[in-house]
């Protein structure tokens, strides 16, 4: 990322949203819509995250990011954490043998180690 | 007590909040619980939710997993491993030698393989142990 920086527009959705649910969980603020404009080390951090595949868009780089600051500072342990990553999964409920069958094929995908 | 969790633990535990895999991770997260994975188990949960759930989800997992669980690497348990040749599939010989190195007690799967295998406890059987009113699924 050059010298103009990486303008994002982030709106709290899935993760990000179940983060500001996490946080916010008891007055009611389920969403927020921020426009940032980063510059340097900032940006190419984002930019650097959806290059290596951490993220999908410099928005969810922004999510992710935010996420691992709440898990770092303390402003959410990895309990809340975890309650958020079972709701959402819950928005999108898979079946038990579509479970068994992901398992099963996460297993046959092993790389055979040297 | 310390437990070796397979992934599909971590699996039924994010996809069932209600299973008894759910029950195990929330002991872990609370810290009454010590678990122990190898790099397979993160491979395998990371693969899983990859493909059903997306990178980020995939992501967040795995991470969550390698921050608060003990992550042994194919080099702590090689001799382990090599002892368990021609017993178990590639995979599950990992885990088994990982448990085994790290003097871990017990495995908790939900796999077949491994019923031979002192260690194993099914995640039922595991939530008993600990003193909890199990739920009526073997995950």
């Amino acid at each position: 990322m050059g010298a103009g920086g990486a303008r994002a527009i982030v709106t709290a959705s899935g993760l990000g949203k179940l983060y500001l649910e996490a946080l916010h969980q008891n007055d009611g603020i389920t969403m927020t819509t921020l426009t940032l404009r980063l510059r340097g080390l900032q940006a190419e951090i984002v930019e650097s995250m959806v290059e290596a595949g951490l993220a999908e868009t410099r928005s969810e780089a922004v999510r992710i990011a935010l996420l691992q600051f709440g898990r770092s500072s303390g402003l959410i342990d990895e309990a809340a954490l975890f309650r958020a990553l079972q709701r959402a999964a819950a928005e999108k409920p898979l079946g038990d043998k579509e479970i068994l069958e992901g398992i099963r094929r996460s297993k046959r995908a092993r790389v055979p180690r040297r | 007590m310390r437990a070796f969790l397979d992934a599909s633990v971590f699996i039924f535990a994010v996809e069932r909040p209600t299973s008894n895999s759910a029950k195990l991770v929330k002991e872990f997260l609370a810290g009454r619980l010590e678990a122990v994975v190898d790099e397979e188990v993160l491979a395998e949960v990371g693969r899983f939710f990859r493909s059903r759930r997306g990178r980020s989800f995939a992501w967040l997992t795995t991470e969550q997993i390698r921050r608060v669980a003990r992550v042994v690497s194919m080099d702590e348990c090689r001799a382990e491993f090599e002892t368990l040749r021609g017993q178990l599939k590639e995979g599950d010989r990992f885990h088994l030698a990982a448990t085994r190195a790290t003097k871990t007690l017990h495995l908790i799967a939900l796999d077949e393989d491994f019923e031979r295998f002192k260690e194993y406890l099914t995640p039922k059987e595991a939530v008993r142990r600990l003193g909890i009113v199990p739920g009526p699924s073997e995950w």
